[in-house]
């Protein structure tokens, strides 16, 4: 008789991803804490009479629960994982399974988890499978599928080399609603039964629900984990960018008038006077330029016309510095919040959306009209009030979901998304080829701070530039 | 200019003669300052470049005696520049220029063959 105990490992240490489990009790595993399955373990495998189905029931039950438990513990995506492809081995006594995730473009697998094997089988197989044959199959199929003799199957496109035989199979999809996430196989159903049964089935489908919400998680932490690298990356971009433009502009003029001002000291100290005018001259003409690079490379840095000019006034600016920059013939921007003020991260993202949204169109979309809304309305449904601005352009549009997945442009188009989100806000990416696009964010219209901490915020930054009506008031 | 490195600058062989020099920098307000400040001393500028791989042409073409060579600039290293002109070049000095005080490229500097090390800018010597 073969004990099938399951194992949770409750420790950090979670063993690799493909592991012989629990072959026998003296399973020398013991990198976490053992939980022997409850009794029917053994029988529940070829066991159809009437005590061995409810004992069979509880079993799925008991296993299902714990594979939530073991979720929402503080694991990481892919340990979750493990655990959910060997719960379905052990339910549905098999010798191996594995658990598929599909890539999120539905071509092909990104993960391939598998339990059962030996690592001296797992290291003889290499390289993990992508996704064709009868895996690829269950990718694009909504119903589970049971087969007695693997080999004889239509879709069977062979084993990769050193892959051990196996015979029965059931694949039973993983899905979220109508999208198909991933899949669990199992294989070679343990002696004493011809292959996997409709009880298996459904423990195997018992198990696919949590798997779902297990690869969610995984794919939202994938989508954090590219999203703060891209941070990281464009912030020291950004830096490097910030050290390029100081030493290219502003060091070089400042050097420039120095050298200037050396010469002109020389030549008054020679008595050549003309010459002493015309350095002085140079130097203060690079003097000047030295101010206007400042200028320029600090408002690069913070939108200061955001400050000062507010967030109508702000995007009005952008959109004409856009327009002359594209060629745009037309470019409006509607709006009316006319001298009003939101919270000042409201206000950033709007004008942070509107820029990149501007850029993008500037230098993708080959239109000729920007039109830029900026509307204080109320939620529909909460009448919680709102802030939308949207961004909308006649080029040449695009299809997001392939910029997405697979363009750097991406990766500005996540960052508006995330702002946009971060704030409880709802995001809106319409495009498709030959129909414009539009960027539509609708954020919480939140009002600024108490008006005592603004102040003192401003004060000594913008003299009497920022928000008078303040001042007014105080 | 602050004189850093070890100058075995090859000048003033033949005092009655003006050293040649060319002047290799990415930034023309740069290149534009050197020129005056040489103006009316033994230096004659007569030839600039604004990249490493331009240097290399113009010194081929001008043979100066001297070279004074910025370390980085967009268009090319500096010390890639250093390299090929002294290959072609062994009894051409190189100093070279930078803003940042770098004993990094001073050193990579100086065993490429450079003749000496100026930094670039506010020479606090030069106040009193």
């Amino acid at each position: 008789l073969r004990c099938c105990s399951y194992q949770f490992a409750a420790a950090p240490g979670f063993p690799a991803r493909s592991t012989r489990y629990n072959e026998s009790v003296t399973s020398s595993n013991d990198t976490g804490t053992s939980v022997t399955a409850p009794a029917g373990t053994a029988n529940h495998t070829n066991g159809d009479g009437p005590g061995s189905a409810a004992d069979h029931r509880a079993l799925v039950l008991e296993t299902a629960n714990r594979v939530a438990v073991d979720i929402l513990a503080n694991r990481t995506g892919v340990e979750a994982l493990q655990h959910i492809a060997e719960a379905a081995r052990t339910l549905a006594g098999a010798r191996y399974a594995a658990l598929g995730v599909a890539r999120p473009d539905g071509q092909g697998l990104a993960e391939f988890i598998t339990t059962g094997l030996t690592p001296e089988e797992e290291a003889r197989m290499g390289s993990r499978p992508c996704g064709k044959g009868v895996l690829g199959l269950l990718l694009t199929r909504t119903e589970p599928l049971r087969v007695d003799d693997l080999l004889a199957h239509p879709a069977f496109a062979g084993y990769p080399p050193h892959h051990p035989p196996m015979r029965t199979f059931l694949g039973v999809p993983i899905r979220r609603g109508p999208a198909v996430l991933g899949s669990l196989y199992l294989t070679d159903k343990e002696e004493g039964s011809g292959g996997f049964s409709e009880a298996d089935v459904l423990a195997v489908q018992a198990l696919g629900a949590h798997a779902a919400v297990a690869i969610h998680n995984l794919q939202m932490l994938y989508r954090q984990r590219a999203l703060l690298s891209g941070l990281i990356n464009a912030q020291e971009e950004e830096r490097r960018a910030v050290a390029y433009e100081l030493h290219d502009g502003l060091t070089q003029y400042v050097m420039a008038a120095h050298l200037h001002l050396e010469l002109c000291r020389r030549a008054r100290a020679a008595g050549k006077d003309d010459k002493v005018g015309r350095e002085l001259d140079e130097s203060l003409r690079y003097l000047k330029e030295a101010v206007v690079e400042s200028r320029r490379l600090v408002n690069g840095l913070r939108a200061l016309a955001l400050d000062d000019l507010g967030l109508a006034g702000a995007v009005e600016q952008l959109l004409q510095e856009e327009k002359e920059r594209a060629g745009w013939t037309e470019a409006d921007l509607v709006h009316n919040v006319a001298g009003r003020r939101f919270d000042k991260v409201v206000e950033t993202a709007a004008f942070r959306v509107a820029q990149e949204a501007l850029t993008n169109a500037r230098k993708h979309a080959q239109g000729q009209h920007v039109r830029v809304l900026l509307l204080a309305g109320a939620h529909p449904a909460t009448d919680a009030p709102t802030l939308t601005l949207e961004v909308r352009d006649n080029g040449v549009g695009f299809v997001p979901d392939a910029v997405l997945l697979h363009s750097d442009r991406g990766f500005g188009l996540h960052s508006m998304s995330e702002r946009v989100h971060l704030l409880g806000g709802v995001y809106d990416l319409i495009s498709a080829p030959g129909q414009g696009t539009t960027v539509r964010a609708v954020l919480p219209a939140l009002e600024p701070p108490n008006e005592d901490e603004q102040e003192n915020e401003s004060e000594g930054e913008h003299t009497g530039s920022a928000a008078p009506d303040k001042d007014l008031q105080s | 200019m602050t004189m850093i490195g070890g100058g075995t600058a090859e000048s003033g062989t033949d005092e009655t003669r003006r050293v040649s020099v060319v002047l290799v920098d990415d930034h023309a307000v740069w290149r534009g300052g050197v020129r005056s400040l040489l103006e009316d001393t033994e230096f004659e500028v007569i030839g600039e470049a604004a990249s490493g791989k331009e240097a290399v042409e113009v010194v081929r073409r001008a043979c100066p005696r001297l070279v004074l060579l910025d370390i980085r600039m967009a268009g090319g290293d500096g010390l890639d520049a250093l390299q090929a002109i002294k290959a072609e070049h062994p009894q051409t000095a190189v100093v070279m220029l930078t803003t940042y005080d770098n004993p990094t490229y001073m050193a990579r500097a100086v065993a490429g063959g450079a003749a000496g090390y100026l930094l670039k800018g506010l020479d606090p010597g030069s106040d009193d």
